[in-house]
């Protein structure tokens, strides 16, 4: 019978720990933080959607980022932190057997920190960008209501962005298997 | 013994999907009536994407092709085939 060998390495399994902690830390604060706490991915977040878009957002003292003309509010659950731990994660988990020494393994970390922060300014900019045009547009297709294409936009623009991410992180590092 | 050889595209599928459906549903959001649709939208949509992404990987010229041996050949070396179904050749 064809049996199925996962080998994880030390080095590969401390990676792993790393991460799936620093996930867990930044879930803890995600769970329990306010607007002001999350200025740090909001701000660029929102300044790059005005700068592609030309939608200008005021700042709403400790609530969100408010768009008068569209009707269109950015507010902390839109700030995409759990698209960060995704792509923090994923990088990690993924990339981890590319590494050989402990050095190269801390790189890897904090490579992928700094990549996925960036990626999350990025698709979410890109992410709110669509879904000022579809609510300016009233956008419905069938069972898909304003609200769930929304939720659809949401996770392809996403789930693109992080597949991309991933692909060129993999080609860089030159890992081809996930197992093996 | 063979081991798995998972594509590498999975892990962020996976990843994607444990914090966004899978952690949620632990922490009882699967009781809310909402959590359905995004569920069933964050599994299809990213799914498809997915097999897409599957299906042009494997439609690129050059997948699955092999890259042939190396004519130069190290003493003490082989370019045949290892258990593991790798190969050691001298230029590698």
């Amino acid at each position: 019978m064809r049996r199925i060998r996962f080998e994880v390495p030390a080095g590969d399994a401390a990676v792993a720990g790393a991460a799936l902690g620093t996930a867990w830390a930044l879930k803890a604060f995600y769970s329990k933080a306010g607007f002001d706490s999350l200025g740090w991915i909001l701000a660029p977040t929102v300044g790059l959607v005005s700068w592609t878009t030309g939608v200008a957002f005021e700042l709403e003292p400790h609530h969100a980022y408010l768009s008068r003309d569209q009707l269109f509010l950015v507010s902390p659950s839109c700030a995409g932190v759990n698209f960060l731990i995704v792509a923090f994660v994923s990088l990690c988990l993924g990339l981890a057997p590319a590494c050989s020494r402990a050095g190269e393994r801390v790189a890897l970390v904090l490579g992928s920190a700094a990549a996925a922060y960036l990626a999350t300014v990025l698709a979410n900019a890109a992410r709110i960008a669509v879904a000022i045009r579809l609510h300016e547009a009233g956008a419905a297709l069938g069972p898909l209501t304003p609200s769930r294409l929304h939720c659809a936009e949401g996770v392809a623009v996403y789930f693109l962005f992080l597949l991309v991410l991933f692909s060129a992180a993999a080609r860089v590092t030159g890992v081809r298997h996930a197992v093996g | 013994m063979p081991s798995a050889r998972l594509p590498l595209v999975f892990v962020p599928w996976l990843t994607y999907v444990a914090l966004t459906v899978v952690a949620p549903a632990l922490n009882g959001a699967a009781a809310a009536e909402a959590f359905a649709d995004h569920a069933v939208i964050t599994l299809g949509v990213s799914g498809a994407i997915l097999m897409l992404w599957l299906a042009a990987i494997r439609m690129r010229p050059g997948h699955g092709r092999q890259r042939p041996p190396s004519g130069k050949v190290a003493a003490g070396t082989t370019n045949r085939r290892t258990a593991r179904g790798g190969s050691r050749t001298a230029s590698g």
